[in-house]
């Protein structure tokens, strides 16, 4: 029974929620609002059984040995004072310690795993017994000087008497190659944005719909209802 | 996956970082119960399920395992199962794979799991993703990445496991081939219409 309903809701939730595309319907914003509200209360449950694992077991179990967890449940709670006019300057410790532990967490590594590591990689070879390898590490380090040197705005060069100098022309290739490479990586990343979406798309229609033919034709046939409807209204 | 790593006599240990994670890994389990079938719960994998705090969470567990989180996801004590006993810290991990839709979750192990602990790393990622995380593997802080739906369907095929990944993969090299068309047709009308305005002019 319960399975079944599953099949019935998936179908329906997935064709009103895409009905959007065409027209904004009652089914659609119902879809929406289940959505939302069952995303936000299973977020709040699992974000709560988190707590009880990480923190309260250990405390009930051994207090003792586990005394320090209260510390970070009391600056948790520090954040309810948000909902307090008057007192709403004490959840800026809360804030304050967690983004500082994050922070310094990151820090920790971030100069090693953020920076040294990606500079160290454009460090290639610039001549391998490999041609091809050649050429793509000689692209590679190209491109990302290049790149670099586009974002440089506190030195540059500029033309004199309106006039182009050699070194301008040459500064004006080297930033044109980088917007060039710029460009080719936005390219690849929108042609893999649309590849991700038509990938969702497609699994959708392959797990929820494509197998209960009879439970999505309904759904589209009350959405068809809903848009029609919408669209009398509008014109009312 | 798991039935890759199963039959190559790997043991497990499951964690999600979001909050998607669990209800994704129970689905998992519901739907492929063979996955699962002769492997002893503790021993042979475990299921930390979700743990809040993001970035600290990551380098909690990549400290020790037992020490940021008390309980599993089924209720036992973490401390006692014999695979954590094993294996609590990054550094006792031959390999992490992390699977995630978010750039960020990445950031978290490179930072907290490779870079402290040379634990090595696999990527599965959205197609979106992939030029945003290519980096990490020409900076040899991730050993490989698989990029969206294509490198799902070709593990399937590579473990001899066909699945909705290679199912998928006809429909969207369709919709992929109808999109080169319609960019095609698009480039031609733009010309056309340029050389028209030019010659008028």
């Amino acid at each position: 029974m319960i399975e079944e309903l599953q099949i019935w809701l998936s179908a329906a939730l997935v064709i009103w929620i895409w009905s959007f595309v065409y027209k904004d319907n009652y089914l659609y914003r119902l879809a929406e609002h289940i959505f939302l509200g069952v995303a936000a209360g299973y977020s709040i449950g699992i974000s709560l059984d988190s707590l009880n694992k990480t923190a309260l077991v250990p405390l009930m179990k051994s207090p003792s040995t586990n005394m320090h967890l209260i510390l970070p449940i009391i600056i948790g709670l520090l954040f309810f004072f948000k909902y307090s006019r008057r007192y709403y300057w004490i959840a800026r410790y809360g804030v304050g310690i967690s983004l500082a532990v994050g922070t310094a967490l990151a820090f920790r590594t971030a100069p090693r795993a953020n920076i040294i590591a990606q500079v160290n990689a454009v460090l290639l070879p610039l001549w391998t017994p490999d041609p091809v390898k050649t050429l793509n590490n000689w692209v590679h380090v190209v491109i990302t000087l290049c790149a670099l040197v586009y974002f440089i705005f506190t030195v540059t060069p500029r033309m004199a008497e309106g006039r182009p100098t050699p070194t301008y022309r040459a500064y004006d290739t080297v930033m044109k190659i980088g917007i060039y490479g710029m460009m080719v990586a936005f390219g690849a990343t929108l042609a893999n944005t649309i590849m991700t979406r038509l990938a969702f798309f497609i699994s959708m229609n392959i797990q929820y719909l494509q197998p209960y033919p009879l439970e999505s034709l309904s759904a589209i046939i009350l959405v068809i209802i809903a848009i029609l409807y919408a669209i009398r209204k509008a014109k009312a | 996956m798991i039935k890759h790593l199963f039959d190559k006599k790997c043991r497990l240990v499951f964690v999600s970082m979001g909050t998607t994670g669990p209800v994704m890994f129970e689905i998992l389990r519901k739907t492929n119960p063979d996955l699962f079938a002769g492997k002893e719960y503790g021993k042979d994998w475990v299921n930390i399920g979700y743990v809040a705090g993001g970035e600290s969470a990551a380098a909690g567990l990549a400290k020790t395992i037992s020490g940021t989180v008390a309980v599993d996801a089924y209720g036992n004590p973490v401390a006692a199962l014999p695979l954590i006993k094993e294996a609590d810290r990054a550094e006792q991990f031959a390999l992490a794979i992390v699977f995630t839709t978010g750039t960020d979750t990445l950031y978290y192990f490179v930072r907290q799991w490779y870079t402290p602990y040379k634990t090595p790393l696999i990527m599965g990622i959205l197609g979106v993703m992939g030029p945003a995380a290519e980096p990490f593997v020409a900076a040899g802080q991730a050993v490989e990445l698989m990029v969206g739906q294509v490198a799902g369907a070709e593990y399937e095929v590579l473990v001899g496991r066909p699945g909705i990944g290679v199912g998928a993969m006809d429909a969207q090299s369709t919709s992929h081939a109808i999109i080169l068309i319609f960019i095609i047709l698009g480039n031609i009308m733009f010309w056309s219409v340029r050389l028209r305005g030019e010659e008028k002019r």
